[in-house]
């Protein structure tokens, strides 16, 4: 897996590590805003009508899990720990977000993001195409660090010098 | 390394999990509150105030119970209730809690309707609405409808709250509009 190299060209080091840090810190902020109000995450979640009604445990567990994963994915992304992983996830993550997008939009439904709590940025309103943009943006930024490796001043390339 | 990569995102997806999973343990400030509402009580219609000013300038309160002529049954209507029954208790002076986002409020809502949401008693706002409700009158409560959950959600806040009597109008403001009852556009007076 050479194309797998954690050692990119010197120049896409820096464009790495910028990239690795906003998106880390985005990921942060965005979990920070769901875990300060689980109910109305927990409600987003629920409004996407993805989970069945009789399995509320399993939307409850979204309402904490989605969260987490972000945060801690968030946090290696930034500190340049497991940092190309960090990224894998949350490009599963991001995947998965565009599909349910998509999917409400198939189906007409009137949902609200809550992608970053109480804030809506770039896109307000029910989730459509401009979320799904917004994410496929944020989808190619993580596979960069997943095919780059963790770009500059990070732990993990500190760690195999 | 792809195996590494691999067992390093599972390990990373174990470590969140694991978090939410304390996190969840701890009694959150608002509890999460998803499924069907419980049906409403049965019970007599609530008091709709009617304060009259006389001639002589004194205020004289007419207000009169509105189930003088309907008295209390057990087979009531139920939680979910249709447009017409809605236009009944529109009639009777129940109050209509529109639970849409404040757009569509704006653009058109039931004559009189105040405006919640569940989300708005999540984050601690919406008080100044729930003090002008009687919890032991009907309160009908709507959104847009179809697969619209918001007023499902909504009321299963208000009878945490202790309100029990609440009902659903089931097909929501598009069939109100449809059935040309009447309608108030604008912002709500209240909206926190």
């Amino acid at each position: 897996m050479t194309s797998l190299s954690s050692k990119p060209p010197a120049p896409l080091g820096g464009i790495v590590l910028v990239v690795r840090v906003l998106l880390g810190g985005l990921f942060i902020f965005a979990a920070v805003m769901k875990l300060s109000s689980p109910a109305a995450f927990a409600l987003s979640v629920a409004h996407f009508k993805i989970i069945p009604e009789h399995a509320d445990h399993l939307t409850k567990l979204a309402a904490y899990a989605v969260p987490w994963i972000e945060a801690v994915c968030g946090l290696s992304l930034v500190l340049g720990l497991w940092a190309r992983s960090a990224a894998l996830v949350l490009t599963l993550l991001l995947a998965g977000f565009i599909a349910m997008i998509a999917s409400t939009i198939y189906r007409d439904l009137n949902v609200s993001c809550s992608c970053f709590g109480k804030f809506e940025f770039p896109c307000s309103g029910p989730v459509g195409w401009c979320h799904i943009a917004r994410n496929g943006v944020l989808l190619a930024l993580a596979l960069l660090v997943v095919w780059c490796g963790p770009g500059s001043l990070a732990i993990d390339r500190e760690s195999t010098r | 390394m792809t195996s590494r990569l691999l067992f390093r995102a599972i390990a990373l997806v174990a470590l969140g999990g694991g978090l939410a999973i304390a996190h969840s343990l701890i009694p959150p400030k608002h509890p999460i509150l998803l499924g069907t509402p419980k049906p409403p009580e049965s019970g007599p219609f609530g008091v709709v105030p009617n304060p009259v000013v006389t001639e002589n300038g004194q205020s004289r309160d007419t207000t009169t119970p509105t189930t003088a002529s309907t008295p209390p049954t057990q087979a009531g209507p139920g939680l979910n209730i249709t447009t017409a029954e809605a236009f009944e208790f529109f009639q009777k002076g129940v109050s209509f809690v529109d639970s849409r986002n404040l757009d569509e409020y704006t653009a058109g809502h039931i004559e009189n309707a105040f405006y919640l949401t569940a989300d708005q008693l999540i984050s601690g706002k919406g008080l100044a609405v729930m003090s002008m409700l009687d919890p032991k009158a009907p309160v009908v409560v709507y959104c847009g409808g179809g697969m619209c959950d918001a007023s499902k959600n909504l009321v299963n806040y208000l009878q945490a709250a202790g309100f029990t009597r609440c009902h659903i109008m089931h097909d929501g403001y598009p069939a109100w509009l449809a059935s040309g009852h009447p309608t108030a556009q604008g912002a709500p007076e209240i909206a926190e």
